[in-house]
């Protein structure tokens, strides 16, 4: 709803949303509520405000979906007769751990003939329970609470000079809590119920002295400004056990409480409170120019201050400068009629980056206790640095030199429209979590090392190829093509880091930014005596990888690692066309990236080599059945994800979203309606990936932890698979 | 316009007077933190502390590495099962994470001992500055016995390190690391500074005892052959035994199985041992979960626990060798009884380490057990040895081994049995194992006397287990008793030398 009178003007809205995912367990409930006020005071003073409000509820099942496939589909969900006899007596859901009480014969005879055990493992070895029965018991629900606000007052101090005070805030309230039944992930996992919270406050005043002026074809636009902003987190993490009955899932049940965060190495006492909180305050200056709408000229001057900096390495300027000419302007260009419009623009910036967490340029120490005494001894509270990042006090902003230069075209009455930008930019001081020796207690710290060139071209382009009355049909393309290079890193010719499978990704001055980095293969070790023959490592064995001797020198080691292709795509491209005939509307959109390489982190779990086909074909299975002597036999011999064995293409095309309307006229609604309009969507109707791709969403990537860093990605692990959705839809009007 | 001007202008100002220099409310800053005696003994608690990372994987260095503990099932390939595999079979990759996961443990260790040391200015009571001068070399001297008996030459921290400098620093001479954890531990005893025995509240804390002992070992452990060694190292031992009263008889000590009783915490055994403290207050002992069976259905141990540190054939028939041996139902188990279905569990799957179960745990790693770093029989077994070494066999070391033995319920050895130096070398070296089973000690006695490369290959060739892989398990060469530096190391620096083999 919106409207209001000549000094008063209001818009509210209220919306509600329910979404099912597509598992189990998985729904969002959204309720949220917006309003806008803005009052003439008088007409040199104004003032206004916005204010939101949402409520969310989401419901998340404990299994991710890879659980589904690292399960043997040859079990059933739940006990059947069969099932019952075999695994003696068990009902309900069929867990793995039924199946692994039961011992196979798997040696030879004895010498009665009697059947032998060996210790091999059994086929059914799974402690884990099957999704299904997972799901059955546990429960996880997280909630959230936002009201964002923000009020301003403009005041017009003479014609032309606007200060401009705006000040808000955005509180986000986060609680989330789960449950699980006894044995419900495992047989002996506890009854467990946590509660995790976090507030998050962020306050921000922005205030703007502003000077406009146009004489002639003259336009001047000034601007001084002043913002601060003041961000704090609380976060509370409570973890509670030994319930006496599954019944009650709530933590006042809960007889043990784990506070301290753990020490010893288990995971165990999730318990944590933490309050960080962080200001950035900036100063900025800017003034535009422009003549006769055909000259456009712009400044501007920013000062950064930002809290997470030790003093000294706070401040950031942070200038910018751009120039565009609208050359069909100009008089002598009128006359060139299959020109509609010509502009062309080129920018220099500054710009900076101060992601870092909390507190990483400071030594901050924590609890670390131990227990003394009598007996079985207390708990005595003691202190360390119990951090594995190492403080580095010198860190500062990192920033980015840009520039921009570019035109946008129109031509044969609008029916051609091209824009192209290209662009290339340098990164200074590249602020990022690097690895140190471990030997100095710690394993990482943030640091400003480096230098990185970008480089790219983006073009958009718009063609209407047919339109009249009946029909018309319009086209618009993109492409785009990026390329960068590390120039310097801290003088040393490569920093090498880890994720969290101890794959390595090296940035190598000269190359992409990153690579993957570690051992080229040659299919797979077919016998012992090959092994022996050859350069192996002391680990490897029959029907494992066999790697390649980079550095030719006989011996397998650390130093036949080598880059293995970057996760960078070579381009990316997309074509939306859209037909419209008479009432009936049609568009779709195909998008696509080529020449990426992902690592596919699925090859480390056990079950992706057990019931992945992907993963089983052709297989190594003794020197007799060696397979094509390309897939390794399970996990064994010298570890895959340090090889090139998980790196994938992840090139992909699809058919993003079509969308096929009926849009009925107002003389079909006989004015009873403003609009109506009926809709078919469709995303991802189809998808084509690389036959070389063995998991389920090419696009799919983890993006927290160590892989927030942009020294690491191109990881993926357990990905949610593409999804296909058809919507329908009504559109009304009144 | 002054009613609007106003309210603007207070709250710009009270967002702006936010101070840009922000400190934790979570944790404390560090340079504000050190000023008195009591910071530092927090400081000092945080070194012990930083035991816990360490011993969660130390038994995968050592015991598993040796004839007495193996994996559970072989061609398993889940992910710890490789890991495992690889320390089991001394195949290690540079990359492997426990490896990685112990190495990083006992730094951190380091360097809270080091911040110890560096920041005892601020303690103005001599008697406490010395102390806690002595814990934290004591515990710096440790973790470096550990680092040099496992890699050989391995880097050098004395003080804070910065990452600029971590990054050109190389491993130092094994020659050099044996002189620094001699001079931390000749250290205190030279100067006192630990008191023989800790006042109650602080018991579980080093005190001159163990330091004394630990310093003995390395004496003997010391690759260098040094005339006097044994000598020196025989003489700490008998001040150790002295403070500890001279047992002479079985019937003098606590009993085996008490040594590792819960309920009897810092019994008259136990010379230094780390400490944990079940309840969840993140400070319990993991053993438990790590070492009883898997599906045990809480007839063992609650939760989903891991069955590692499985007992080798190999330790079972050393056992067996004298029946009756009070210590082998302490350190491993065949079989559990299944209360539920009121059947007795056993078989390949029931076999366990069970010297450090806790059956009342009531959350998974959170067990009440301490684990014996040092313990008196220990320091009678070292002395024996080295006064076998220094003068062969004499009624003194016999008596010595001869109390392990009764208190083992297994016949004592008449002099006549062991009456050669080699005898009674093999008699003691054979003692250890059955003695010390599951502690840790085994592949550092193996390193120790030589013999780790012959004893393993004899291990492997005759445990029917590894016959039994779809693959040949090969002997080990001499280089593969080292650890390879985790490649994470090399990653940084290049040119840090890799251990030899890796």
């Amino acid at each position: 709803m919106s409207g209001g009178r000549k000094t008063m003007r209001y818009y509210t809205s209220a919306s509600y949303t329910k979404d099912q995912g597509i598992m189990l367990q998985n729904s969002i409930d959204k309720l949220s509520l917006r309003t806008r006020l803005d009052v003439d005071l008088s007409p040199s003073i104004k003032f206004g405000y916005n204010i939101s409000a949402n409520y969310s509820k989401t419901e998340r099942p404990r299994n991710n979906f890879i659980d589904f496939y690292r399960t043997p589909s040859f079990l059933p969900v739940m006990h059947n007769d069969w099932t019952t006899e075999f695994t003696g007596g068990y009902t309900g859901f069929a867990r793995g751990s039924h199946f692994n009480q039961i011992t196979t014969p798997t040696g030879d005879p004895d010498a009665y003939g009697n059947p032998t055990w060996d210790s091999k493992v059994s086929p059914f070895n799974s402690a884990n329970n099957n999704p299904k029965s997972v799901m059955a018991n546990t429960e996880r629900w997280g909630e959230s609470f936002s009201g964002l606000g923000n009020a301003y007052i403009e005041i017009t101090i003479v014609k032309g000079l606007k200060f401009k005070s705006s000040n808000g805030f955005n509180v986000r309230y986060a609680p989330s809590y789960s449950y699980q039944n006894l044995n419900a992930l495992k047989d002996g996992t506890p009854s467990e119920a946590t509660f995790n919270s976090t507030l998050y406050v962020d306050l921000l005043t922005e205030n703007t002295l502003n000077y406009n002026l146009t004489k002639g074809r003259h336009k001047l636009d000034l601007l001084a400004g002043y913002t601060l902003e003041n961000t704090r987190v609380q976060r509370v993490a409570l973890d509670g056990t030994g319930f006496p009955t599954d019944d009650i899932h709530t933590l006042n049940a809960a007889t043990v409480f784990s506070l301290a965060a753990s020490n010893n190495g288990n995971g165990a006492g999730t318990g944590t409170f933490r309050y960080p909180d962080k200001v950035l305050e900036s100063g900025l200056a800017r003034a535009t120019y422009s003549y006769a709408d055909k000259y456009l000229l712009s400044a501007s001057l920013r000062l950064d201050r930002s809290s997470l900096f030790t003093r000294g390495n706070r401040n950031a300027w942070f200038p910018s400068v751009s120039a565009g000419w609208r050359v069909s302007q100009e008089p002598w260009m009128q006359h060139i009629d299959w020109l509609n419009s010509l502009k062309v623009r080129a920018s220099y910036g500054v710009t900076g980056n101060n992601n870092v967490n909390y507190y990483s340029a400071l030594e901050v120490l924590g609890g670390a206790n131990y227990a003394t005494g009598a007996g079985n001894g207390s708990l005595i509270s003691g202190t360390a640095n119990n951090s594995s990042t190492l403080a580095n006090a010198n860190i500062t902003w990192e920033q980015t030199d840009e520039f921009n230069a570019g035109f946008d075209l129109s031509v044969l009455k609008n029916r051609l429209n091209l824009s192209v930008d290209a662009y290339y930019s340098i990164t200074r001081a590249l602020l990022f979590e690097q690895p140190t020796q471990s030997f100095t207690g710690f394993t990482k710290y943030w640091n400003n090392i480096g230098r990185v060139r970008n480089a790219g071209v983006e073009i958009q382009m718009n063609t209407v190829n047919v339109s009249n009355r009946t029909f018309t049909w319009t086209t618009d393309l993109n492409f785009s093509l990026s390329r960068n290079k590390l120039l310097e890193i801290g003088g040393e010719r490569e920093v090498i880091t880890q994720g969290e499978r101890n794959e390595n990704y090296i940035a190598r001055v000269g190359e992409p930014l990153i690579q993957y980095y570690g051992f080229r293969t040659q299919g797979v070790w077919n016998t012992s005596e090959e092994i022996q023959n050859n350069p192996h490592f002391a680990a490897d064995v029959p029907g494992g990888l066999r790697i390649v001797d980079e550095k030719p020198d006989g011996v397998l080691n650390d130093e036949d690692r080598v880059p293995l292709g970057d996760p960078y795509p070579d381009f990316t491209y997309g074509m939306t066309n859209t037909f419209k005939i008479g009432k009936f509307d049609l568009s779709f959109l195909i998008q696509g990236v080529q020449g990426i390489t992902v690592f596919n982190g699925d090859v480390f779990y056990n079950e992706s080599h057990k019931y992945n086909t992907a993963y089983l074909e052709n297989r190594w299975v003794s020197p007799e059945h060696p397979g094509n002597g390309k897939v390794p036999y399970m996990k064994v011999g010298y570890d895959m994800l340090l090889t090139d064995y998980p790196l994938q293409d992840g090139s992909y095309v699809c058919l993003r979203n079509v969308i096929m309307g009926y849009t009925f006229s107002k003389k079909d609604l006989r004015n009873k309606l403003d609009g109506l309009r009926i809709y078919l969507t469709g995303n991802n109707l189809a998808y084509l990936w690389s036959k070389d791709y063995k998991g389920v969403n090419p696009e799919s990537r983890m993006l927290s932890g160590v892989y927030s860093s942009p020294m690491i990605s191109g990881y993926q692990r357990g990905g949610f698979p593409v999804t296909t959705t058809i919507t329908f839809g009504v559109d009304v009007k009144f | 316009m002054k009613r609007f001007i106003i309210p603007i202008l207070v709250s710009v100002l009270a967002l702006t007077s936010c101070n840009l220099d922000k400190y934790p409310f979570s944790e404390v800053a560090a340079n504000e933190y050190v000023k008195d005696a009591t910071s530092v003994n927090n400081l000092v608690i945080g070194i012990y502390n930083g035991l816990y990372d360490v011993m969660y994987n130390e038994w995968a260095m050592t015991e598993l590495r040796s004839d007495n503990a193996r994996m559970r099932v072989n061609n398993s390939t889940s992910q710890d099962s490789k890991l495992i595999e690889q320390l089991d079979q001394l195949v290690v990759l540079t990359a492997n994470a426990w490896v990685q996961d112990y190495w990083d443990a006992l730094y951190v260790v380091v360097n809270r001992a080091n911040t110890v040391l560096e920041n005892l200015d601020v303690v103005n009571d001599d008697a406490l500055r010395a102390r806690y001068e002595g814990e934290a070399r004591f515990l710096r001297a440790w973790m470096y016995f550990d680092l040099v008996r496992l890699w050989g030459p391995v880097f050098i921290v004395k003080n804070k390190t910065g990452a600029d400098e971590a990054r050109t620093m190389q491993r130092s001479p094994a020659e050099d690391v044996w002189a620094l954890i001699e001079e931390d531990l000749e250290t205190i005893v030279d100067k006192n500074l630990l008191p023989d025995a800790m006042p109650a509240a602080d018991l579980g804390r080093a005190d001159m005892k163990a330091a004394k002992a630990l310093l003995a070992k390395v004496y003997m452990t010391e690759y260098k052959p040094s005339a006097d060694k044994y000598a020196k190292a025989s003489a700490l031992l008998g001040e150790v035994l002295e403070a500890c009263g001279n047992p002479a008889s079985g019937s003098a000590l606590v009993p085996y199985a008490d040594i590792f009783d819960k309920n009897k915490e810092g019994n008259a055994e136990i010379i230094f041992a780390v400490r944990y403290r079940s309840g969840n207050v993140g400070i319990g002992s993991p053993f438990t979960t790590l070492y009883a069976p898997v599906n045990n259905g809480g007839n063992v141990a609650i939760g989903a626990p891991k069955q590692y540190n499985y007992p080798s054939n190999s330790i079972i028939s050393a056992f067996n060798a004298n029946p009756g041996d009070v210590r082998k139902d302490v350190c491993l188990q065949e079989s559990y009884f299944n209360k539920t279905t009121g059947v007795l569990v056993d078989n390949a799957n029931a076999r366990y380490c069970s010297k450090f179960i806790d059956p009342d745990m009531t959350s998974e790693y959170d067990a009440e057990n301490d684990f014996p770093i040092i313990r008196l029989a220990d320091v009678m077994l070292l002395k024996a040895e080295a006064d076998n070494e220094l003068n062969g066999p004499s009624a003194e070391s016999l008596v010595l081994l001869n109390a392990i033995r009764e208190r083992a319920r297994i016949p004592v050895y008449e002099l006549g049995e062991v009456a050669s130096k080699y005898a009674f070398r093999q008699a003691v070296r054979n003692e250890r194992r059955l003695e010390f089973a599951f502690e840790n000690q085994r592949f550092f006695d193996l390193l120790r006397w030589g013999t780790a490369v012959s004893t393993i290959n004899e291990y492997l060739a005759s445990e029917p287990f590894y016959a039994a892989y779809d693959y040949v398990v090969n002997p080990i060469a001499e280089w593969q008793t080292l650890l390879p530096i985790p490649v994470s190391v090399l990653n940084i620096n290049k040119t840090v030398a890799q251990n030899p083999g890796y």
